[in-house]
């Protein structure tokens, strides 16, 4: 609140832009200026030396851009990167449903688009021979999530000398329920050509639509033969491949087993030393049944795998769905890059929304903390120089 | 659009506008001392702040952009922010052997000169550090309204009030020393 005695700001405004003064007191307010515009002490001559000699020093050089703008095209990047990145992460994740793995290929590798559409069991029959195949036992899926160079580029091979547990799942569609039913019976019949079995199947081809699952045992040997025949039945409209090495738990038994052995026999030659005293002879004996059943375990394990290794579960998905829209293999033209630059679009905007969702409070908290430092500084400035002195204490 | 970018005005290349630092420090050492010495009442230490100033205006000479103020009001926002900073250090210092002893204090010290007649001297050393800033800056220097509010970092409205309070105060105390 200015004191009444206050001389306009306005008015000083004035005075200060040479206004002719009225009254007593703004005439003396104008001489007050007039005698601080023409007095105030020149700089002393040591401080003229001493900044003069500043000048002539030369400057360094620094071939750097304005910091704040190359913060700036830093941010700008780095956004704009993780948009991106974020963006084709969401493009190449597995969705989950079943019938979207046609167009895996053409997104996954789009440096080296394929001339024509061809049908998708040649992948999973390649990665037959050209698996990666993990040595610890764990499990490998290979599918649709799973991007080409893996599939294909695995350095070990597999090794038909290796056990191997292979499960294989290829889903078609069909035209209708008769096409499906034919086509689960061909399935069989291919099955047990190939010299494999049926485990189990479940047809439902009532109406005009229809839905299949056959469980399928096919020799190793035979599979990528039997994924070839299988997949010509109908359109594939997705497929998994899962292995395990099961050569690493035989090689570990098979090494308990010669120990088991040795042990035996060694128990065999103390019974029959007859130098034993009758209780020895017994603990003897007890420990020779308990290596023989561990051994006869052991074996049946082994036979177990092996029989597991001898065949593939192969699960043959059947249907007569349409595949959606936008899983149109060989779309191309206009409205095919239309619709893949509005997907793009659409999984920026989630990235965009994302982002603003996660990094709006951050940057609201970083505005706010800037704005209680200013505030903070204010205070502190005003502190400083409320006394005639500056720094010391404030005036009464 | 050549057309119309041909019609547009063209604004001058920063380097274009721009002189030697050491011209410009010549021309404005004396503003920018007697801006300090003002705020500070302090001879030496206004002198200290000055080379200080005009050693760190030197380092960023490369980043003065003519078009966006005057050398005068760039060297007096230096100043300014030197100035403080030493009264923050100087304020912690304070507190910190208030804590310990009484302070020796600088009563003792002779009056310093500012370079105007005694009575005017007398009556601007009873203003406080912040009104006389904006006296030195918009009278001694004689920097515009837009100017002095950029340096001080306030309104253009806010320091023609602060302006006009300091004046106001100033011809009061001027007036009570002449009716004495």
């Amino acid at each position: 609140m200015p004191s009444p005695d206050l001389i306009a700001p306005d008015r000083v405004e004035e005075l200060l832009g040479g206004a002719v003064p009225e009254g007593e007191r703004e005439a003396l307010v104008q001489g007050l200026v007039r005698e601080l515009r023409l007095g105030g002490a020149p700089a002393p001559a040591s401080l003229r030396t001493r900044v003069t000699a500043l000048g002539d020093e030369p400057l360094r050089r620094r071939a750097s851009l304005p910091r704040r703008r190359l913060a700036l095209a830093l941010a700008l990047v780095l956004v704009v990167v993780s948009m991106v990145g974020a963006g084709l992460a969401l493009r190449g994740a597995p969705s989950g449903g079943d019938d979207s793995a046609l167009d895996a290929p053409a997104s996954e590798a789009p440096a080296a688009p394929s001339p024509a559409p061809e049908p998708a069991y040649p992948e999973i029959a390649d990665n037959l021979s050209n698996f990666t195949s993990d040595s610890g036992g764990e499990r490998s899926a290979l599918g649709k999530g799973q991007s080409e160079p893996d599939l294909v580029s695995g350095d070990e091979n597999i090794d038909p000398r290796r056990a191997t547990d292979v499960d294989l799942l290829v889903e078609l569609r069909l035209r209708d329920a008769d096409d499906l039913a034919a086509a689960a019976g061909q399935a069989m019949a291919i099955t047990r050509e190939l010299g494999g079995w049926v485990a189990g199947s479940d047809v439902d081809s009532r109406g005009r639509e229809g839905e299949a699952q056959l469980q399928l045992r096919v020799p190793v040997g035979r599979v990528e033969d039997a994924v070839v025949r299988l997949s010509e039945l109908g359109t594939v409209t997705g497929q998994r491949m899962e292995t395990v090495d099961l050569q690493a738990g035989i090689d570990a038994r098979d090494r308990r087993l010669e120990e088991l052995d040795r042990a035996i026999r060694i128990g065999q030659l103390r019974l029959e030393s007859e130098t034993l005293d009758p209780e020895e002879r017994l603990r003897i004996q007890i420990r020779l049944e308990q290596q023989r059943a561990a051994r006869a375990d052991l074996l049946r394990a082994n036979t177990r795998d092996r029989r597991e290794a001898a065949t593939s579960e192969l699960t043959l998905l059947l249907h007569t769905r349409e595949a959606p829209a936008g899983d149109e293999r060989d779309e191309g033209g206009a409205a095919g890059t239309a619709r893949d630059a509005l997907r793009l679009l659409g999984d920026v905007g989630v990235v965009a929304l994302f982002l603003a969702i996660v990094l709006g409070p951050v940057v609201l908290l970083v505005v706010l903390l800037w704005l209680a430092l200013r505030s903070r500084s204010r205070r502190i400035e005003t502190r400083l120089l409320d006394g005639p002195e500056p720094a010391g204490p404030p005036s009464k | 659009m050549r057309g119309v970018n041909a019609l547009a005005p063209t604004m001058p290349r920063r380097s274009a506008l721009r002189r030697s630092f050491g011209e410009a420090a010549a021309d404005h050492l004396d503003a920018v001392h007697r801006y300090l010495l003002m705020l500070t009442a302090d001879s030496s230490l206004a002198e200290d702040l000055t080379a200080e100033t005009f050693e760190k205006a030197l380092r960023s000479w490369r980043r003065f952009d003519p078009r966006r103020g005057s050398e005068r009001t760039w060297l007096c926002r230096i100043g300014r922010s030197v100035a403080l900073d030493h009264f923050r250090a100087e304020s912690r210092r304070r507190r910190r052997e208030e804590r310990y002893a009484f302070a020796a204090g600088d009563d003792d010290a002779a009056p310093v000169e500012l370079g105007f007649s005694p009575e005017l001297e007398a009556a601007l050393r009873s203003l406080t550090a912040a009104e006389r800033e904006v006296v030195a800056l918009r009278i001694v220097l004689d920097l515009d309204a837009d100017a002095a509010a950029r340096v001080l970092g306030v309104g253009r409205t806010a320091c023609s009030m602060r302006l006009a309070r300091a004046l106001t105060k100033l011809e009061e105390r001027m007036e009570a020393r002449a009716v004495a």
